[in-house]
């Protein structure tokens, strides 16, 4: 889902409701909120920008055999 | 093995033509040490050089910030902080609070139905997350289906103050002088909405209460009227009669004036403060404690009123609301009124008054008017009825 389209059902879920229990009356505080509480936070996905370069060297092996025993192949 | 000739010191930079977030890319560095010699057995071999570039999705969490915006509306129109109700937080605050204000008053008397004002509260929701934003969103949708029903409040805008006429036995109020006890009659006019103490005791509280968090909010609440003198009325009003240890309730009603036994005019009042007996009980006592001895004519040493409207009362020396006679009897009267300040007192009587500057009377903006002496007395201890008077018109 695109971020705008999560965007947008974060903000269509909001409804108003109110905060406690005291009757409205002149002079008496009364609170609203929005539900659910907004995230702080979304997960999503992006697009990034992948640059790799290499080089390869056109080498072959001098036989199909594998080293003799005992060769120290750190030293080929 | 890498050509060391080849690759030493390249650097693989990201594309700088996207604007898009990237991934961190590393240089490429010859880490081969010793630097193979030229004669690598690699060394001249051919090989490919590749390039690749290109996008990757990359899950990630970003912050999210919405934007509120609330809105009052009164009667389908939207309204303004100051306009009928206060928003200590703002409007553009998470959680929304209001105070609602009483932009009116009128007398609490048996007529008093104020229609409430109707007053609807909604939002705009603005979410924003990566520099990009959906919204505003209307809170609730008033597009929705099934529709969503609005938030309404219906409130009162109109602050009701009855009017209290309080005479009391003894000078500021007291509740003992010497031996005798205080006492305190409370008197309502003939339409009054609250007829009993039993009524009459917490609406007052209740008034005292919503004028305090009006006060406390900001002075202007009322437009017409001073709520920090008026609650320093009602609450001398109110805490004088709690300690009274005598008290008593009357309600006015309408009395033919006579004047040579021809009626000349009809008072609202009470034409004679004899035949009110006090209870031996406060008013906060219910039912109240009958059978005391106490009348209430020639008693009263202090006075206080509440109403509106610059409402007043006079107050008669003789019964049937008369300040004429032989030289025996007790010929004065004055008037009181509350003026635009909604309470006056007079905290003693104890005076021969002559004239209206002779009385002390709080607070400013209340006034005595009219004061008649025609033997000249004290005024004290000599009320005997008491009558309901509006101001006259200018």
């Amino acid at each position: 889902m695109a971020i705008t389209d999560q965007l947008l059902q974060i903000a269509n879920a909001a409804r108003i409701v109110p905060l406690g229990t005291a009757a409205p009356d002149v002079g008496v505080p009364i609170s609203f909120a929005l539900t659910p509480a907004f995230p702080t936070s979304l997960d999503t996905v992006q697009a990034g920008d992948l640059s790799a370069i290499w080089l390869t060297k056109d080498v072959r092996f001098a036989d199909a055999l594998g080293a003799p025993a005992g060769t120290d192949l750190s030293s080929i | 093995m890498v050509d060391p000739g080849l690759t030493a010191n390249l650097q693989v930079l990201p594309n700088p033509t996207k604007n898009t977030p990237t991934l961190p890319i590393p240089t490429i560095m010859n880490t081969v040490s010793p630097i193979p010699p030229e004669n690598d057995l690699a060394a001249g071999t051919p090989g490919v050089f590749g390039l690749l570039t290109g996008a990757v999705p990359i899950p990630i969490q970003v912050p999210v910030s919405v934007e509120v915006k609330w809105k009052v509306k009164k009667n389908d129109a939207e309204i303004q902080p100051g306009q009928g109700y206060l928003a200590p937080k703002g409007l553009s605050s998470p959680i929304l609070e209001l105070v609602f204000l009483a932009l009116k008053i009128e007398e609490l008397d048996a007529s008093f139905s104020p229609a409430p004002d109707h007053y609807t509260i909604s939002a705009t929701v603005t979410v924003k997350a990566l520099g990009l934003s959906s919204g505003p969103v209307e809170v609730p949708d008033p597009k929705a289906n099934p529709p969503l029903p609005p938030i309404t409040l219906d409130i009162p805008a109109i602050l009701g103050i009855p009017t209290v006429l309080a005479l009391f036995r003894h000078s500021n109020y007291a509740v003992k002088s010497g031996d005798d006890l205080g006492s305190a009659l409370l008197v309502v006019p003939n339409n009054a909405a609250l007829k009993s103490a039993n009524d009459l005791v917490p609406v007052l509280d209740t008034l005292r209460e919503t004028i305090t968090r009006l006060q406390s909010f900001k002075q202007e609440t009322v437009s017409t009227l001073d709520l920090a003198t008026f609650l320093l009325g009602l609450g001398t009003l109110i805490d004088a009669v709690n300690d009274q240890p005598q008290f008593q309730l009357a309600v006015a009603k309408f009395e033919p004036v006579k004047k040579d036994d021809v009626v000349v005019r009809e008072a609202h009042g009470i034409p004679n403060l004899d035949q009110i007996i006090f209870s031996e009980s406060g008013w906060r006592v219910f039912p109240p404690r009958m059978g005391g001895k106490d009348d209430a004519a020639d008693e009263a040493s202090a006075v206080i009123l509440i109403s509106v409207g610059g409402n007043g009362v006079k107050l008669w020396g003789d019964p049937s609301f008369s300040d004429q006679g032989d030289s025996l009897g007790d010929h004065l009267s004055l008037e009181l009124f509350v003026g635009p300040v909604g309470w006056a007192t007079i905290q003693t009587l104890d005076g021969e008054f002559k004239q209206p500057t002779d009385v002390a009377v709080f607070p400013p903006g209340a006034f005595v008017q009219n004061v008649i002496n025609r033997n000249p007395k004290n005024f004290n201890d000599t009320i005997s009825s008491i009558e309901f008077i509006k101001p006259q018109p200018v």
